[in-house]
């Protein structure tokens, strides 16, 4: 078994005035190499917390998060960022393109970041090219449909090789057929590359395509129990 | 290659022209600003020293800027200096500023005694017309002339008499307009007095030691060496040096503003692309990078374009004034781009430092 990421009752405390909220708590996961996982619950349950928690992108205020076995609380804000470009693909519900950029660009910039400033034109195509969009390599964000930034979301997601995707509502702004797409093409890359995936959803219904469900609520995990 | 930093210039149209207009306007103040004063100091140096003098002899308390002056000496002086050892020729003369015919805060008038004035060097090249002869005659050269329409015959009213314009002088050679000596000194009412002397020595080796003879034998008044002019015009204008340099600095406080606040506002407005380059994996360097490039771009656009407007200014100046001279000089061409390149960089470091230290997720759910 190759485990790639792991939390060990992992916890997040949000305090509001003199209130505390508890946005994740005692999070125990097992993720391997592969897998394609999806967390699904309702609004408000912690998902996206945890998906920040395990992606690096915020500390936890209890627990620990490994990364093929790296401990990333133990390592400084340099070095998660280092984490993220070199292990991490993110894909947010509200795409997160740069729209100043075209679809190539927004890619270049991922590159740039993670490949120490060196970019592969080819490697770009053959990712756009995956995601079905070779043809809007030079379309603005705004020129291509929600559906389609979605899809360079993705692309850009893997552009860097990735260990992991982490997927936050990828299908949130999008109507359903898109959806499908979005997801279908999420299926495509686990199946056919062995990407593995995570993907958080409030959407039973979407939360399928995943070969493991785990269900959220109050910040715990409730399925499998 | 994607560039984050240029594509955001284009992007964000009204905040970039009006950064660039800023810092366009900055150089530009500098250097038409220095340019004035370097011009006219340069130009006021130039045709003293073309008069070809040796040594202007002043009375106490004047001041080696000419047009400043409002002390007289008595003109039985002449007498005594010229009988001084290593002294050739002495010719007085009376100066008064007059705020007619236009340049800055207006013209320098020379009374003279026409040869006199020749024999201590003072040349005065003749492009029409004819020298000074009668009481109310007058040359102006032919810069003043075209300034203010002028030619040969017509008539300037100063000081209270009409002056007939008898000869165009070629420019550059002391003042601009010349009047005889005593005309001037009566219409002054000081019939026996002289503003200044210039003072022709036997030989060049000499100018020093006439100088130190002159100052000994008369206490209280002073040499200028006409060789030194241009250095020490420009040091005793020094209270116009400290201007420039607040002008400056001032312009320069201005630009890093601008910038401060003009890429302060864009890294608020742009906290999610921010996130975004987080969640990618940024460094904290790459983002401080992104937001300081877009800045230096901004100026380098800012300073070019203010080179543009000094050159633009400069020939408008020029052609709206003609007695205005303005030096742009390479030196203060590459000054003012530096401290322009400078302050914009200074600008940039505090938002592209609030950047790289943004919260990740915080930044990423920033509406
Ligand atoms: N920065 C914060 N400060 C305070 N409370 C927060 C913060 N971020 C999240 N929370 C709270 O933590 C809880 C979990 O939030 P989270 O965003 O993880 O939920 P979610 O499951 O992703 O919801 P949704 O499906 O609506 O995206 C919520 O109650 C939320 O209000
Ligand atoms: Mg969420």
């Amino acid at each position: 078994m190759n485990k790639i990421l792991q939390t060990e009752n992992l916890g997040k405390v949000y305090r509001v005035g003199k209130i505390d909220i508890h946005a994740v708590r005692g999070v125990n996961l097992n993720i391997e190499k592969g897998e394609f996982v999806s967390i699904v619950g309702p609004s408000g349950c912690g998902k996206s917390t945890l998906l920040h928690l395990m992606g690096g992108m915020a500390k936890p205020t209890t627990g620990r998060v490994f990364i093929e076995g790296i401990n990333l609380a133990k390592i400084n804000d340099s070095e998660r960022a280092k984490i993220r470009r070199e292990k991490i693909g993110f894909v947010f519900q509200r795409f997160n393109l740069f729209s100043a950029l075209n679809s190539q660009q927004n890619l270049e910039i991922a590159m740039q970041i993670g490949c120490n400033g060196s970019v592969d034109h080819q490697r770009i195509k053959e990712i756009m090219r995956l995601v079905g969009l070779e043809n809007k390599l030079y379309h603005k964000p705004l020129e291509l449909s929600m559906g389609e930034q979605q899809r360079v979301a993705i692309a850009r997601a893997l552009i860097n090789n990735p260990l992991l995707i982490l997927a936050d509502e990828p299908t949130g702004n999008l109507d359903s057929a898109n959806s499908y797409k979005v997801l279908y093409l999420l299926k495509d890359l686990n199946r056919n590359l062995g990407q593995t995936i995570i993907l958080i959803t409030h959407n039973q219904e979407a939360s399928k395509i995943a070969d493991r469900k785990i269900e959220m609520k109050d910040g715990m995990i409730i399925f499998p129990s | 290659m994607a560039n984050l930093a240029i594509a955001n210039l284009s992007k964000r149209k009204t905040r970039t022209l009006v950064s660039i207009l800023a810092i366009a306007i900055e150089i530009t103040l500098i250097l038409v600003l220095v340019g004035l004063t370097k011009g006219t100091l340069n130009d006021v140096a130039s045709r003293i020293q073309n008069i070809g003098a040796d040594i202007i002899f002043l009375p106490p308390g004047a001041s080696s800027i000419l047009s400043l002056n409002n002390y007289f000496m008595h003109i039985n002086l002449k007498d005594s200096i010229i009988t001084t050892e290593g002294v050739k020729a002495v010719s007085p003369v009376m100066t008064w500023m007059t705020n007619k015919l236009g340049g800055i805060g207006g013209n320098i008038i020379f009374g003279i005694d026409r040869k006199e004035f020749n024999n201590v060097g003072g040349n005065l090249e003749l492009l029409s017309g004819k020298h000074l002869q009668g009481k109310y005659d007058m040359l102006v050269d032919r810069r003043l002339a075209a300034a203010n329409n002028l030619s040969l015959n017509d008539q300037v009213e100063v000081l209270n008499h009409r002056f007939t314009i008898v000869g165009i002088l070629k420019a550059g050679v002391g003042a601009r307009i010349y009047i005889p000596l005593t005309t001037l000194q009566n219409a002054l009412n000081e019939p026996n007095r002289v503003s200044l002397f210039f003072v022709k020595c036997q030989s060049p080796e000499q100018v020093g030691e006439v100088a130190s003879r002159l100052e000994k034998s008369f206490p209280g008044y002073q040499t200028q060496l006409s060789e030194t002019y241009a250095q020490d015009l420009t040091e005793s204008a020094r209270g116009i040096n400290q201007f420039i340099s607040a002008i400056t600095i001032i312009a320069i406080l201005v630009s890093f503003l601008v910038i401060l606040l003009a890429m302060y506002t864009t890294i608020i407005e742009r906290t999610r692309e921010i996130g975004i380059l987080k969640a990618l994996g940024a460094t904290k360097a790459y983002i401080v990078k992104t937001i300081v490039t877009e800045a230096i771009a901004l100026s380098i656009i800012g300073i070019l374009c203010g080179y543009l407007l000094s050159f633009a200014a400069q020939t408008w100046i020029s052609n709206a004034y003609p007695l205005i001279t303005i030096i742009i000089t390479p030196f203060w061409i590459m000054l003012a781009g530096t401290l322009g390149l400078v302050s914009g960089f200074l600008g940039s470091l505090y938002p592209s430092y609030r950047a790289a230290t943004l919260d990740p997720v915080e930044a990423l759910n920033y509406e």
